[in-house]
């Protein structure tokens, strides 16, 4: 058989094998059989989630002479059943760009100049000692569980300094917010078996078809089995998500805070919200007059009742620009007690200056007319990295968190993660640290001035791109010779190029890992590969950090018995000096950070299974509890046979309530307009977002051709009416301008997606077209998420 | 010289079907397996990969077809790929 009769075979049987599986046919391996026996011991394959968004699918990874020669969708996987979108297909070539980063670099006289590992941990090092409480620690959602917990434990449990904070601040802080003040803990109850059987799915401005698309195929497959699956999509623009919708209700920017208003009035203004439901699970709660917290003050049905008196369907039409009868038709949905329905949503109302109210309110929807807790029915709000939930959330790498659910202000807490940590009592600070905003901004501002951070590490993210307002937010700290940034990546980025040292990173399966998704799924691989030169894994380098800060005497890098903060033992007793790159992969690491880091989960029942079980499965759902001896995972939180913390009797019970009464909250909050609208002057609303070639700011997904080819520049969506006005093509260049700052890019008309009249959409995965030096900073006050999604701009044409 | 193993899931209506298998067999960029539950297995084999995208763009478009996914991807044929990102451009 020659090769490519060879390939077409192989095609043809990974192609039935998924199939089959549809047809319902279980496979018995990962890999397709007929794959596995013709590449017989030359290709090992091994798991691994993908590298890159929060629905985890799991991929196996063909690895054959020290290189990953192959991908299939790992068959065996729950999520995505043995199938791939565009992006985690590429994921094996992500590795092999020619422009990796290989070794560290310090920039002299502005260029970057190699260096040794030693001489950058030791300039590290130094710049630390001098000044511990002005440094900050920049992480990332695409942290693996043990490197962020190791950057966790270096800043609180070492250098009693919580200016640690991740990107996931900019992308799923409000969801946070909007849980832990509804249900008193973060993270959705719910999972993505309700895809499986709802009849009603709503979109809350997000774009499953392109960001989630393994998830949405499962609508998508429903519908052509013949099942009736309604699609709603709730958009400010059409995409390839509202194709498949029955029903598009567009709204003004900003706005969706008074569509949920709609439905809550709806439902309680014609009597058709579930009375036993509310009577048995929620409170009513709205913000304090004065000095609003995320606990709010206590209101009583009749007074919520008043408060959503306003948003009759005409008035919330008068303020949305959604037809009365599609607010109606939205309110008699979510009345109907027969009906499943899953609202899924992320960044439209997490990128938002009000993003924890739309959150609660959402929440509260569902809880008012009792669609929550059954398969296919409940609110779901999705992540866009692949740990967003696992790391930032879980190991609570935010400036005010501790590991498992914990907060740095409650003195509780703070001796909990003591004792677990080993640490003398006092040692964690109580003072939450610097936001991400607020971080880059001190880094920012110069010292006279009090911009108290100096040295700022950041790890596996590229915040010269995705943080807004770059002009304001980050541009000035490159101008001070006192402010020294840290940036540990795979490849060169805008954030590399700005940075004072740089360090090659190793990625995904160039090193042992765990990710955890948005459906409370931790999952584990090993390492497969070598790194290229001498890039290293970002835990290494936290670890290695600590090891020099404890050799030089920092009391911090000792733990109540003196001993090293990150002190690893094998089999015998004896410490394994993993600070020592020679000596890293001598033990598990990661199996020894994750074995100590899951003593925290159990506080807030999000009890986690011994390391050895997620090296088993194809991840596992949290609270995973023992029963009958096994390992068993929990589909649904607080719901009676499927939480195992559920008393029995109670149905269902939020044990974690922020009124201590087993009983959830459901909020209220008026519409309030932006803090910037269109206006004379920038008469355009500009939203942002992202393309289904590519993931985030495009580091890994521009070196893949494929990817590049199908997608290979940012460009700004316009109505084609709007192109007409100003005398623009489809195609010109033009400049995009915003109060900010402005970039010059194509237009697009009648693109993939389709803005209304007055509006403008740019992607920002693409580093030579910086959507960020025009969006705005302003955030949410409780969550201090920036807003995205919306700002004031204009077109003009050049020339 | 790229190939690709894809799972065609096919719209509602056994009629629409017939149609489709028809066209799909008459055209030597598709072979075709077994419709198994309203999913269809098949190869798309192309010269080059601008084909290869141009013969998913049509499938896609193709009466019949709800929706396409890739479950198999032979990319060790392709061009060098040692390309960088384009240049960057001046900024604003």
């Amino acid at each position: 058989m020659d090769r490519r009769s060879f390939m077409r075979h192989t095609a043809m049987a990974a192609a039935t094998a998924a199939v089959s599986r549809y047809a319902g046919a279980q496979p018995h391996s990962a890999v397709p059989e007929d794959v596995r026996a013709r590449t017989g011991d030359e290709v090992s394959w091994h798991k691994a989630p993908c590298r890159f968004c929060g629905t985890g699918c799991h991929v196996q990874v063909g690895v054959k002479g020290g290189r990953a020669v192959s991908i299939a969708g790992d068959q065996l996987a729950p999520v995505n059943k043995g199938l791939l979108c565009v992006k985690g297909y590429h994921t094996g070539l992500i590795l092999y760009g020619r422009d990796r980063l290989t070794q560290p670099l310090l920039k002299k006289n502005g260029k970057h100049e190699p260096i040794s590992w030693d001489e950058a941990l030791n300039l590290v090092a130094d710049r630390v000692m001098a000044d511990p409480a002005g440094f900050a620690f920049y992480g990332s959602g695409q942290w693996t569980i043990p490197e962020g917990y190791a950057a966790q434990k270096l800043m609180k449990g070492g250098l009693s300094n919580n200016h640690i904070d991740p990107n996931a601040r900019l992308c799923m802080a409000s969801a946070v917010t909007g849980f832990v003040s509804t249900y008193g803990v973060d993270e959705p109850a719910s999972c993505f078996d309700d895809l499986d059987h709802a009849d009603v799915v709503i979109t809350w401005g997000n774009n499953p078809a392109e960001m989630h698309p393994m998830l949405f195929t499962r609508l998508v497959n429903r519908r052509s089995h013949g099942e009736d699956v309604t699609l709603v999509d709730i958009g400010t623009r059409r995409t390839r998500t509202t194709e498949f919708a029955q029903h598009y209700l567009e709204f003004r920017p900003h706005t969706d805070l008074a569509i949920a208003n709609g439905i809550a009035n709806y439902l309680v203004h014609n009597g058709r919200y579930d009375e036993t439901w509310v009577e048995r699970y929620v409170n009513f709660r709205a913000s304090e007059d004065s000095d609003p917290s995320l606990f709010g003050k206590a209101i009583d049905f009749k007074a919520y009742k008043e408060r959503v008196a306003p948003y009759t369907p005409e008035k919330v039409s008068e303020i949305a620009g959604v037809p009365p009868e599609q607010i109606r038709m939205l309110g008699e949905m979510f009345a109907d007690p027969k009906l499943r329905i899953t609202s899924l949503w992320c960044m439209g109302m997490n990128q938002h200056t009000r993003g924890t109210a739309i959150n609660q309110l959402v929440h509260g929807i569902h809880m008012l007319s009792g669609h929550w807790g059954r398969e296919g029915d409940g609110p779901q709000s999705l992540t866009g990295q692949p740990s967003a939930c696992g790391t930032a959330r879980e190991v609570g790498t935010l400036a005010h968190a501790l590991p498992g659910g914990r907060l740095v202000a409650k003195d509780k807490h703070r001796r909990e993660a003591e004792d677990f940590w080993n640490v003398p009592r006092g040692r964690i600070s109580s003072e939450p640290g610097a936001h991400t905003v607020d971080m880059f901004r001190r880094f920012s501002t110069p010292k006279a001035d009090g911009g108290d951070i100096h040295t700022l590490y950041v790890q596996v993210t590229n915040p010269a791109q995705t943080l807004p307002n770059l002009h304001e937010i980050f541009d000035p700290s490159r101008k001070d010779p006192d402010k020294f940034l840290i940036v540990s990546d795979c490849y060169p980025t805008e954030t590399t190029r700005a940075a004072d040292l740089v360090l090659p990173a190793s990625m995904w399966i160039e090193k042992n890992g765990m990710f955890g998704n948005s459906e409370r799924r931790t999952q584990q691989w090993f390492k497969m590969v070598d790194a290229p030169g001498d890039a290293r894994d970002d835990c290494w380098q936290t670890i290695a950090l600590a090891r020099k800060l404890y050799e030089r005497g920092h009391e911090g890098m000792k733990d109540r018995d003196g001993r090293f903060l990150f002190r690893m033992e094998d089999g015998n007793g004896d410490e394994v000096p993993v600070w020592d790159w020679d000596h890293y992969y001598d033990i598990n690491v990661d199996e020894r950070l994750f074995e100590e880091y899951r003593r925290f989960s159990r506080k807030k029942h999000k009890n986690l299974a011994p390391y050895s079980e997620y090296v088993k499965h194809r991840g596992l759902r949290w609270p995973v509890v023992k029963k009958n001896g096994t390992w068993t995972e929990t589909r649904y939180r607080f719901v009676e046979g499927e939480d195992p913390f559920v008393d029995e009797g109670k149905g269902i019970q939020f044990y974690h309530s922020t009124t201590d009464d087993g009983r959830a909250q459901v909020w209220f909050h008026p519409y309030e307009p932006p803090p910037e609208e269109p206006d004379e002057t920038y008469p355009f609303w500009l939203c942002t977002g992202r393309v289904l070639e590519h993931w985030h700011t495009g580091t890994m997904t521009m070196r893949v051709p494929q990817l590049r080819r199908a997608m290979p520049q940012a460009y700004v969506e316009m109505n084609r009416d709007d192109a007409v006005e100003h005398g623009v093509r489809n195609g010109e260049v033009v400049t995009v301008e915003s109060r900010r700052g402005k970039i010059e890019l194509a237009v697009w008309i009648d693109g993939r997606g389709k803005p209304p009249p007055g509006t403008l959409f740019i992607p920002f995965f693409d580093e030579r077209l910086l959507v960020n030096r025009v969006t705005l900073h302003a955030y949410d006050p409780f969550s201090k998420q920036p807003d995205y999604k919306k700002c004031a701009a204009r077109v003009r044409r050049r020339g | 010289m790229p190939v690709s193993g894809i799972v065609v899931t096919l719209g509602p209506g056994p009629d629409a079907h017939a149609d489709l298998l028809g066209h799909l067999a008459g055209d030597e960029r598709f072979t075709l397996g077994q419709v198994q539950s309203a999913h269809l297995p098949l190869v798309c084999d192309t010269e080059t990969l601008e084909g290869h995208r141009t013969a998913w763009r049509e499938l896609q478009a193709m009466p019949g077809v709800a929706c396409l996914e890739l479950a198999y991807h032979d990319f060790s044929d392709v061009e060098d790929f040692g390309a960088r990102p384009p240049s960057r451009r001046e900024r604003s």
